[in-house]
């Protein structure tokens, strides 16, 4: 700050000297020049008297009902709508051709799910008719299904190996414990290996 | 019809903290801005434009702006130097209106008739002098409202926004999109017309 610098003993106020001493902080060789000055100290005094002056003025209050006038003229929605509808025309004008594409989608996808629930409504029992039976099918076949899966397993040469490992409690823990071990360290080493650089690295942007 | 007052929770918030109320599409957090305000907006147009009827119009049009574009508005700035920044805008724009409507001592080049002449003539001169801006010069409070009102406009926003509200010279430069130095430049020049007009108080 211009008051804190050394300064000309006989040169007269700056203005960030002023600032300086209605800030109330003046350095030494700005107090002792006001002291020697009588030009200086009469400005400073007027200046310090105007702001006073214009410091006091109080604040005006509007009449009442300002807020009511205010919010007549204003349509109030989230911002995030707002957004999108001032968007929208946007998008349309830039990538029109898009657009039309999406929407004849849009139409194809929501005009046959529409005409689906319509016809699905007018005909209820043969729906109906058609789920008992394909339920019927499915529970009797997956039933055999899984119950010819389960054998097939048991067939397998590696399956008295797995049941005799796992056979006694110790053993088990053990097995949990080692296959806990391994996914953790793969959890591990997965995030170091996605993990971003902390610092740039030199020449990263050829 | 009574005015619905916001929430007493919300006058507990940071302003940045009702501006996201209010950009979420709450009503009360709008009128909680206004509250905010409303008083600092009126009484920084009246100064600038001298007339309170014009001064409420104003005030109505800067909240407008502010709450219809709120969505624009930027929280890595100070809501408050957003608002007084449009109320400032919404002031000097409408003083250049009216400079524009009376412009020349000798009346409008416009004017036709040595009437239309005078009458655009009388407008310029009587901004000062009129019955009804002095009574209006009355109720602004005296000789220092007179002094201010007798500023620049540019010195009177800067003025009163640095001595009045309280702002920094860098707020200030920001409100009137200024460079930092022109702020300076004006507030210094400000208060050495303040200084003169006001030296005669000082001495009694």
């Amino acid at each position: 700050m211009g008051a804190r610098m050394k300064r000309p003993h006989d040169a007269h106020l700056t203005a960030d000297e002023l600032d300086a001493l209605l800030e109330g902080a003046p350095g030494d060789a700005l107090q002792a020049h006001l002291f020697a000055c009588h030009d200086c100290r009469s400005t400073a005094e007027a200046d310090r008297y105007a702001v006073t002056a214009v410091r006091s003025l109080a604040r005006f209050q509007p009449s009442a009902g300002l807020a009511d006038r205010v919010m007549s003229q204003v349509t109030i929605r989230p911002v995030a709508l707002d957004r999108f509808i001032l968007r929208l025309p946007v998008w349309v004008r830039r990538d029109r051709r898009s657009l039309m594409r999406a929407a004849s989608v849009a139409s194809v996808v929501f005009g046959g799910m529409a005409a689906s629930t319509v016809w699905s409504l007018m005909n209820r029992d043969l729906l109906s008719l058609w789920g008992s039976r394909v339920v019927s099918l499915f529970e009797g076949r997956l039933w055999n299904g899984t119950q010819a899966l389960a054998a097939s397993v048991a067939a397998q040469p590696w399956y008295g190996v797995i049941r005799d490992t796992l056979d006694s409690p110790g053993r088990l823990g053990m097995t949990a414990t080692i296959l806990l071990l391994g996914y953790v360290s793969g959890l591990v080493a997965l995030r170091r290996l996605v993990a971003l650089p902390s610092r740039p690295v030199p020449h990263a942007n050829w | 019809m009574a005015e619905p007052s916001p929430p007493q929770a919300l006058r507990d918030l940071t302003d940045q903290e009702v501006v996201r109320h209010a950009r979420a599409g709450r009503e009360h957090a709008y009128r909680e801005l206004i509250r905010r305000y409303e008083r600092p907006v009126f009484s920084l147009i009246y100064r600038m434009v001298r007339d309170r009827e014009l001064s409420e119009d104003l005030s109505q049009e800067t909240f407008v702006k502010v709450l219809k574009s709120i969505a624009s508005y930027r929280p890595e700035f100070k809501f408050s130097s957003w608002v007084f920044k449009i109320a400032n805008n919404t002031a000097i724009d409408h003083l250049r209106r009216r400079e524009l409507d009376t412009l020349s001592i000798e009346g409008s080049p416009h004017a036709m008739t040595p009437e239309a002449v005078e009458a655009t003539a009388l407008q310029l001169g009587s901004s000062r002098a009129s019955p009804l801006e002095a009574l209006e010069a009355k109720e602004l409070g005296g000789t220092i409202e007179e002094a201010i009102q007798n500023l620049r406009p540019e010195y009177r926003s800067c003025i009163l926004l640095r001595h009045v509200e309280g702002r920094s010279y860098e707020e200030i430069a920001e409100i009137m999109d200024l460079p930092l130095g022109t702020v300076k430049t004006y507030i210094h020049r400000a208060r050495n017309e303040l200084r003169v007009t006001l030296g005669h108080l000082r001495k009694h």
